[in-house]
């Protein structure tokens, strides 16, 4: 019984950390149809500046508190947003403009994730470990309150508010949506920021229980994870990305709990695939006919 | 047209130098040097090994030029033909071996890393020069993939213990320490994890002791999942192969988490003292012990001449285990020039085979080479006491 807590309580952080990196893939995809690649070197960003924060400033005056946390916290989303925007002003919206094709866009974020690992391997190549803050139990539970906070208010910032709504629109129907005179350039920015700010987020929270990273921490050891938690619940929803998420990370961490550690990624991929036979939309998402 | 010309003549260049190589009449009559050659990474992620044993093949040269090889009435010295960089690629080791064939190079004293090295034996048998690898671990190096292959690769020693043999050491280790119940937590991605894990488990289970073994991939870097089995299954021993940066991690997670027996592990550890931070607590480290192949703080007179020796040739820097392993492959080729009172291929190599060698840093005891090249060495035991690294009894 022992061992299932165990197992549980680690599936449940890590999974916490894959739903808010997959909430990012997620309304991306939803609002300009793009699988953005790049979104894993948004999350190794976001790790370097607060590793590098807390070395070289931070834990020296403050300490490993909350405050040094916090400061890590918002300059790690300021950094990977200028990224992320700098990102989709220079590589996507040129690509945009001139009406390339989907397989352009996804040709052109593989380059750009490529682009962004290179600088990184360049900054350093060695293992970093990051500083302690929390023993495992605050650590679950502050991961787990982060989560749901944030889950409702991205619930509520989507279905309530004007501009959630526009981003709504413009999933749906791009056109149209310009024609009732929403701006879609500033939707799709604003969509870049809030998945560069939910990467950092994500990362940091993934970083308190997993201490030791490198620069391929988001395209290798997280790798595809957030991006398959975001099509198994079903891409575009955000309750279906936390669930598939928390799914991931449950798997994952019971696999090893019980000693089939080695046969995780090999799990998480079948029911992967069944669930893509079997309802090719997620397990939350719509099922929606492309007209043609 | 044209480009099918071009490669025509390419092919007939290439025939040509192949031909020079083949007549290429090694003359040794009229030198009064014994060309050694090396090859080993000196950029690229591998590079501090290569450099390590650079240094050690230098001053072992230096320090028996100064005395010089009797073969007869006549001295020789050695003279270092070159020490190619492979950045640890089989290709590059391969084509350098070439190199040092052409340039007359009568012993090969590498490559270092065992992928390069298997790039450079795969020429190396051909020709039939020597070589001595002082770092290459691989079982297979000297016994080739199916483990059948010596004759093929009678040229073929190492100064080193293969991968199998620390695996095997430390289960014997275990088992004389009073431990009932191992666990094995290895890196599936790794052959030489995989490698130690299975010599280990092999052992173990012939001496009876109870072996569970678990697996972790390339990119698990949060082992607090892998840990719990082995904190709730009352194991009293953990052996864990792999390289220092993983074990440090495993090896705090495990501690944390409320274990309280012993870890066991191979020279992949060499490097977690440094990976303790100040103010850290590291005390779990007093309960761990790992083979290697030599202690730079023994006691031993060999080793403190070496080390001193060392640090006064390369600005105070202490030497690793890569360095020791490579000047000592040095005095091997010289005890076994000296044994054959030649230094033609086939002498050198009837030498390696039959002679016994002395006076090493990494081995007190006079040794032999096995019938598959592999020194009879005995391995060193490492634990920790007050933050340093001791020699365990």
């Amino acid at each position: 019984m022992d061992l299932f807590f165990e197992g549980l309580k680690n599936g449940l952080a890590l999974g916490s950390a894959f739903a808010l990196m997959a909430l990012g893939y997620s309304m991306v995809y939803g609002i300009v149809k793009m699988i953005n690649f790049a979104h894993s070197e948004f999350i190794t960003i976001g790790g370097f500046v607060s590793y590098y924060l807390c070395e070289l400033l931070l834990i020296d005056k403050l300490g490993n508190t909350v405050g040094t946390l916090l400061i890590c916290l918002l300059v790690s989303i300021v950094v990977c947003v200028v990224v992320a925007v700098i990102t989709e002003k220079f590589a996507y919206k040129p690509l945009r403009k001139k009406g390339s094709s989907r397989i352009t866009a996804l040709i052109t974020a593989i380059g750009v994730s490529y682009i962004l690992n290179g600088i990184l391997n360049a900054i350093t190549g060695e293992q970093l470990v990051f500083p302690k803050f929390f023993d495992s139990q605050t650590a679950f539970i502050i991961t787990i309150v982060v989560t749901v906070i944030l889950l409702v208010i991205l619930t509520l910032f989507v279905k309530k508010t004007k501009v959630g709504i526009a981003m709504r629109a413009v999933s749906e129907n791009e056109n149209a949506a310009k024609l009732m005179g929403i701006n879609n350039d500033f939707i799709i920015s604003l969509t870049f920021i809030i998945g560069a700010a939910l990467a950092a987020i994500g990362i940091l929270i993934y970083l308190l229980s997993n201490r030791y990273f490198r620069f391929d921490v988001g395209s290798v050891v997280i790798g595809l994870y957030p991006f398959v938690a975001a099509v198994i619940g079903g891409i575009g929803s955000l309750p279906g990305a936390v669930l598939g998420g928390l799914l991931i990370g449950l798997i994952n961490q019971f696999a090893a709990t019980y000693g089939f550690g080695a046969w995780a990624d090999f799990i998480i991929y079948g029911i992967f695939v069944v669930i893509l036979l079997f309802k090719p939309a997620g397990l939350l998402g719509k099922d929606v006919r492309e007209k043609v | 047209m044209k480009k099918f010309f071009g490669f025509f003549v390419m092919f007939l260049l290439v025939f040509c130098c192949l031909g020079c190589n083949s007549s290429y009449d090694n003359t040794k009559d009229n030198v009064d040097t014994i060309k050694l050659g090396s090859s080993g990474p000196l950029s690229g992620e591998a590079s501090i090994y290569g450099i390590s044993v650079e240094k050690g093949i230098k001053l072992a040269i230096e320090e028996i030029n100064k005395e010089g090889i009797k073969i007869g009435d006549k001295k020789y010295t050695f003279e270092l033909v070159e020490f190619y960089n492979d950045e640890a690629d089989p290709d590059k080791a391969s084509s350098n071996l070439t190199k040092l064939f052409d340039a007359g190079t009568d012993v090969v004293v590498g490559a270092v890393t065992s992928g390069a090295t298997e790039g450079l034996i795969g020429q190396a048998i051909k020709v039939g020069i020597p070589v001595i690898t002082p770092t290459g671990t691989a079982d297979k190096l000297t016994v080739g993939e199916s483990g059948q292959e010596r004759d093929d690769r009678y040229n073929v020693f190492r100064a080193c213990f293969y991968d199998s043999y620390q695996g095997k050491y430390m289960a014997e280790y275990a088992v004389a320490n009073g431990v009932k119940k191992a666990y094995v937590l290895y890196n599936n991605s790794s052959d030489y994890s995989v490698g130690l894990k299975d010599s280990f488990e092999q052992t173990a289970k012939a001496k009876s002791l109870e072996v569970t073994t678990a697996a972790y991939g390339e990119k698990d870097k949060n082992f607090s999942a892998f840990v719990a089995p082995i904190v709730s299954g009352n194991y009293d021993c953990v052996y864990l192969p792999d390289y220092y940066e993983n074990v440090y991690n495993i090896l705090t997670t495990l501690y944390g988490a409320g274990y309280t027996g012993v870890c066991y592990g191979g020279d992949g550890w060499d490097g977690v003292i440094q990976q303790v931070k100040t103010g850290d607590d590291a005390s779990f480290l007093e309960k761990c012990f790992y083979t290697n192949h030599y202690f730079g703080a023994s006691e031993s007179p060999a080793v403190k001449k070496f080390v001193e020796a060392y640090k006064a040739k390369y600005d105070g820097e202490t030497p690793v285990s890569f360095a020791a392993l490579a000047y000592d492959a040095v005095y091997i080729v010289k005890q076994a020039i000296e044994q054959a009172q030649s230094f033609k291929f086939d002498d050198v190599i009837e030498a390696l085979t039959e002679g016994s060698f002395t006076g090493l840093v990494t081995s007190a005891k006079q040794f032999k080479f096995d019938e598959n090249g592999n020194p009879q060495k005995d391995a060193v035991i490492i634990t920790f006491k007050d933050g340093k690294e001791v020699e365990a009894k």
